[in-house]
C-alpha cells in the first residue's frame, strides 16, 4: 500500500507550522529557569542513555502503564509550554482537558480522535521543550552532537535490531505514543517525536547561538529534509519506515561544521537576549603593537619614563604609567591609550 | 518572518508558573540535592559540592547575565525563610554547635565550671551560656581548637585595638569559604570575567586576601594584589591602563580599608586627579566605619561609590550585608546573632545601644568555636519594623562604633566621623582623639585652625548628638595627644618608586 499523497504532501507544511510557531514562541516568552545550571556534556550524555535505554522498559511495561507514563509527560510539557503565555493555573487546566480528553476518546474507541488529540498534544509540548532547552542555554555544538549520536544509533537500531519496529507496532494506536501521525494504518504517514524535536530544536538554538539566518538555513534544511523523503514515498521509490534522523542528522551536523567554523564561539543567552551580534562574541584579536612600540616621531624622553599611545601618536608623557594615562585625559584624549615605558 | 535577534522589546512573562519545570540541568540539581540534604541532615556540606555550585552560577552568569528563579534559597544568600522554621533550624544547629564545642577545651572548662552541658542547648535556653569574650580568644586561641578537625591556616585580627584575635580554620573550612565568596561575589557584587579586582589591604589579612583571590578567580576575573603600599603608587596603578585581552581597561574593583580608601581619596584630590583617569566600578571597604561622607567624596573624587558589608574574621564565614535603606541586615544559615547591651548583656530593646553577639554555627564552622563570641562592634536596633527588601531579616543600624568600656557610648564612631569627614580642611584619614571626662574635649589634625572651621565642627556635632563640649584644630602632631591608629597605618614597603635607594630602617 502506498501512503496517501495528501497527507505526504500535508506533512511538511505542518513540520513547517511547527517550527514558525517554535519561533514565535522564542521570540515572545520566556520559560522558568532553575537558579543555576547551564547544560554540559554529562547532560547530553544522560539524555542519549535515556534515548537508548527508554524502549526497552517500554516494551517491558503494559501499554496502559505506558500509555500513562506519556500522557503525563505530555501534560506537564504542554503545561510549561502554556504558562509564560496564560499563566500557571489557565495552562494547567488547558493541559488537562487536552490530555484528559484524549484519554476518554481512546476509551470511548473514536481512533481519529486520539491521533488528533495526540497531535495536538505533541504539537504545543514540541514548542514547549524545544524553548525550554534553547533559552535554558543549550548549545548548538551540542544539539548537533545529539543529533549525530542519535542518527548513529537510529542506523543501528533500525538496522541491526527489531527493537524499534516492535517499539513502533507497540505504539500503533496508543494515546499519547510519541508519533506525529496524519494517517493510521499499516501505510501511515508519521514522523517521530525525537525527529520532530531535532527538526524544531536545532533551528532554535541556531538562532540564538548563530543568529536569525542560521536559524532560517536550519529551519529550511529540515522541511526540505521532510519534503525530500515524503517526495520518494511518494514517487515509490521509499516504501518501508526511514529512521528520519538518519538524514536529518547528518544535515545539522554539516550546518553546525558551518557555523562553528564561521564562529568559532557561540552566543550565550545573556548576549542574545540583549541583541547582541554573534560577532561580538567572538574573542577578540590578537592587538597590534606597531603603534605603541613604534609611536611617530622621536622619542626624547628620559629611559624609564612612560608615554601613552593612541594610534601610534603619543598623547602623554609622564614619571609613571598612571600618570602618563592622566596626562592623555588632560590633553584631550578620553579613549585608553596604550602606555609604554621608555 | 523569524524572530529577530533581538527579541527583548517582545517579551512576556504573563504570569509566573506555579509549577517548577523538571526539566533541570543533571549535574546541577544532583549538587543542589546533596547541599540540602546536608543542610536537613546538618552535616557538613562538601566543599566539593559548594564548589561545584558556585562554579555552576558562574557559568549560569556567563550564559545569562542573571541567576534564574529562587537564586535567593542558595547557600549563603539572603533567602527569606518562614519564621517557624527558622526558628527550628535555629534551635537545632545551636545544639550541634554546643555540643560540638565540647571538642574545645575552652567550652569543656566552661561547661563543666558552669555544670552546664553542651548536649542540651537549644534556642529557648541558648542565654544560659556565658557570653565569650574578645580577651578569652586572645589569651588562649588554642583552647578554642576543636580536637577533632586538623587546623590548617591561622588568620589573625589586624589588632588596632591591641593584640589580634588568632582564629584558625581547616582546609575544609577554606574551601567552603572559598565557595561561598565566590557566590555572594557573583550574585551581590556582580562580578565577572571581564573585571580586574586590586586589593589594597593588608597583606597580612589572610582571610581577606585569599578568599577575594579565589573568588575573583573562580569568576574569571583578574586579580591583583597591591597590599597597603604609599597610597600614590595604587593611585597611579588605578589610573594605569591594564591592557590584558578580554579584560577591562583598567582596574574596575578595588578591595580596601576605610581608612586608606580615605588616603586614596586625599591624595587624589590634592594632586588633581578625576574620576576620568580611573576605570573604576565598584570599591568594597571593610574593617573600619564607612560614613557617607567618605563615600560622597570617593565618589566624586575615584568615580565609584564605595560600599561596606559586615565581616569579621572571628565570624567567618558569616556576614550582614547592608540594604538600601542603611540597616544591616542579619541571616540565620551560618551563625546565630544576638544584640546585647554592652555592659549587662541583657538583650537590648527597640532603639537602644546594642554589641553584637555572634555564634558561627556548626557545620560551617569546626575548628575554631566560638559560642556567643562578644564582637564589641556597636549598632541601634530599630524602633520600627524596616520597610526595605530585606525586611525579611532581623536588621539593625549600620556599625556605630566598638565598645571598649562605659565611656566608648558617649562618643560614637560614626557620628564623629561623619562631621568630620565632610570638611575638605580635615585630611584624610581623620587623626583624633577625645579627652576629658566630663566635659569631653576633640582634638582633630587639621589643616586649618580658623574659628568657622572649628565652629562648623562643633555644630555638626551637637547635631549628630555626640556630646562634644570643645572641638581643638591642631594644625601638626606636636601638642595634639596621640590619635587611634587606623588601618592605614599598616603601611607596607616596597621598592617602587623609591628611585635609587630604599630608605632601610636603622639597625638596633
Amino acid at each position: 500500500m502506498t501512503p496517501s499523497r495528501m497527507a505526504l504532501a500535508v506533512l511538511p507544511l505542518l513540520v513547517a507550522v511547527l517550527v514558525w510557531c517554535a519561533a514565535g514562541y522564542l521570540r515572545r516568552y520566556r520559560p522558568p529557569r532553575p537558579p543555576i545550571g547551564v547544560y554540559r556534556w554529562s547532560d547530553i550524555a544522560v539524555m542519549i542513555a535515556s534515548v537508548v535505554v527508554a524502549p526497552f522498559g517500554y516494551l517491558a511495561l503494559p501499554r496502559i502503564v505506558v500509555a500513562v507514563i506519556f500522557g503525563v509527560v505530555l501534560l506537564f510539557a504542554i503545561q510549561l509550554m502554556l504558562a509564560p503565555i496564560c499563566g500557571g493555573r489557565p495552562a494547567t487546566a488547558i493541559a488537562l482537558v487536552l490530555v484528559g480528553l484524549t484519554g476518554v476518546a481512546d476509551l470511548a474507541g473514536h481512533a481519529m480522535l486520539v491521533v488528533a488529540g495526540t497531535d495536538a498534544a505533541l504539537f504545543l509540548a514540541l514548542i514547549g521543550v524545544a524553548n525550554l532547552w534553547a533559552q535554558s542555554g543549550m548549545r548548538a555544538v551540542q544539539v548537533a552532537a545529539l543529533a549525530g549520536l542519535l542518527a548513529g544509533y537510529d542506523l543501528l537500531a533500525t538496522g541491526l535490531t527489531d527493537m524499534m519496529s516492535r517499539f513502533a507496532h507497540e505504539l500503533n494506536g496508543l494515546p499519547y505514543a510519541p508519533v506525529f501521525a496524519l494517517t493510521s494504518g499499516p501505510a501511515a504517514v508519521s514522523i517521530g517525536l525525537g525527529d520532530l524535536l531535532m527538526l524544531v530544536l536545532y533551528p532554535l538554538v541556531a538562532t540564538r547561538c548563530y543568529g536569525r539566518r542560521a536559524g532560517i538555513i536550519a529551519a529550511a534544511a529540515g522541511v526540505a529534509s521532510v519534503g525530500l523523503l515524503d517526495l520518494l514515498f511518494a514517487l515509490g521509490t521509499l516504501s518501508t519506515a526511514v529512521p528520519f534522523l538518519t538524514v536529518l542528522g547528518p544535515v545539522i551536523v554539516i550546518q553546525q561544521l558551518y557555523w562553528r567554523r564561521r564562529y568559532p564561539v557561540e552566543r550565550p543567552v545573556v548576549n542574545w537576549l540583549n541583541g547582541r551580534d554573534p560577532a561580538s562574541s567572538q574573542p577578540a584579536g590578537v592587538p597590534q603593537l606597531t603603534g605603541p612600540l613604534h609611536p611617530a616621531g622621536p622619542i626624547n624622553e628620559t629611559p624609564g619614563s612612560w608615554l601613552a599611545v593612541i594610534d601610534g601618536r603619543i598623547v602623554g608623557r609622564a614619571g609613571s604609567p598612571g600618570r602618563a594615562r592622566r596626562c592623555a585625559r588632560e590633553a584631550g584624549y578620553l579613549a585608553i591609550p596604550v602606555v609604554r615605558q621608555v | 518572518m523569524w524572530p529577530d535577534a533581538s527579541a527583548s522589546g517582545h517579551i512576556v512573562n504573563a504570569r509566573p508558573n506555579q509549577y517548577r519545570e523538571a526539566y533541570v540541568v543533571f549535574d546541577s540539581a544532583i549538587d543542589q540535592l546533596r547541599y540540602v540534604t546536608s543542610v536537613l541532615l546538618n552535616r557538613p556540606a562538601s566543599p566539593t559540592v559548594l564548589s561545584r555550585i558556585a562554579r555552576d552560577m558562574v557559568m549560569t552568569m556567563d550564559e545569562f547575565g542573571a541567576p534564574g528563579e529562587d537564586a535567593q534559597l542558595l547557600p549563603g544568600q539572603s533567602g527569606g525563610v518562614d519564621p517557624e522554621v527558622r526558628r527550628t533550624m535555629t534551635s537545632r544547629n545551636l545544639r550541634a554547635t554546643a555540643r560540638w564545642a565540647q571538642t574545645t577545651s575552652y567550652y569543656r572548662q566552661v561547661f563543666a565550671d558552669t555544670g552546664l552541658s553542651g548536649d542540651r542547648f537549644d534556642l529557648a535556653n541558648w542565654t544560659q551560656i556565658p557570653v565569650t569574650p574578645k580577651a578569652a580568644l586572645k589569651a588562649m586561641p588554642a583552647a578554642f581548637v576543636s580536637t577533632r578537625v586538623n587546623p590548617a591556616i591561622q588568620a589573625r585580627t589586624t589588632g588596632t585595638t591591641g593584640a589580634p584575635a588568632v582564629i584558625w580554620f581547616s582546609r575544609d573550612e577554606f574551601e567552603t569559604m572559598a565557595a561561598l565568596s565566590t557566590l555572594g561575589a557573583t550574585m551581590q557584587e556582580e562580578l565577572r570575567r571581564e573585571h580586574v579586582v586590586a586589593f589594597a589591604g593588608c597583606s597580612r589579612n589572610t582571610m581577606a586576601l585569599t578568599l577575594s583571590m579565589e573568588s575573583a578567580t573562580r569568576i574569571g576575573a583578574a586579580f591583583v594584589q597591591y597590599g597597603m603600599v604609599e597610597p600614590a603608587l595604587v593611585l597611579d596603578a588605578l589610573a594605569n591602563p591594564v591592557g590584558l585581552p578580554g579584560k577591562l581597561a583598567q582596574i574596575s574593583h578595588l578591595i580596601c580599608s576605610s581608612s586608606y580608601l580615605a588616603a586614596l581619596v586625599q591624595l587624589a584630590e590634592d594632586e588633581g586627579w578625576r574620576p576620568a583617569d580611573f576605570g573604576l566600578q565598584s570599591i568594597d571597604v571593610g574593617g573600619e566605619v564607612l560614613t557617607a561622607a567618605l563615600g560622597n567624596r570617593a565618589l566624586a573624587a575615584l568615580g565609584a561609590r564605595p560600599r561596606s558589608a559586615y565581616l569579621m574574621t572571628e565570624a567567618l564565614p558569616y556576614g550582614a550585608a547592608l540594604c538600601q535603606q542603611g540597616h544591616l541586615h542579619f541571616t540565620s544559615e551560618l551563625a546565630h546573632v544576638e544584640f546585647l547591651d554592652p555592659q549587662t548583656y541583657q538583650p537590648a530593646r527597640p532603639g537602644e545601644l546594642a554589641t553584637i553577639v555572634i555564634t558561627p554555627l556548626y557545620p560551617y564552622r569546626r575548628c575554631t568555636m566560638l559560642l556567643r563570641y562578644v564582637t564589641g562592634d556597636l549598632v541601634r536596633l530599630p524602633v520600627e519594623q524596616p520597610s526595605c527588601e530585606l525586611a525579611q531579616l532581623p536588621a539593625t543600624s549600620d556599625i556605630l562604633g566598638r565598645y571598649t568600656g562605659p565611656g566608648s557610648v558617649r562618643v560614637l564612631t560614626r557620628p564623629l566621623l561623619e562631621a568630620l569627614e565632610r570638611h575638605p580642611s580635615i585630611p584624610l584619614p581623620a587623626r583624633y582623639t577625645v579627652t576629658g571626662e566630663q566635659q569631653l574635649s576633640l582634638h582633630v589634625l587639621s589643616r586649618s585652625d580658623a574659628e568657622p572651621l572649628r565652629r562648623s565642627i562643633l555644630d555638626s556635632l551637637t547635631a549628630a548628638g555626640v556630646p562634644i563640649t570643645d572641638v581643638i584644630l591642631h594644625t601638626g602632631q606636636d601638642g595634639m595627644p596621640a590619635a587611634m591608629p587606623v588601618r592605614a597605618d599598616l603601611r607596607e614597603r616596597t621598592f617602587e618608586g623609591t628611585g635609587t635607594k630604599l630608605d632601610l630602617p636603622v639597625p638596633v
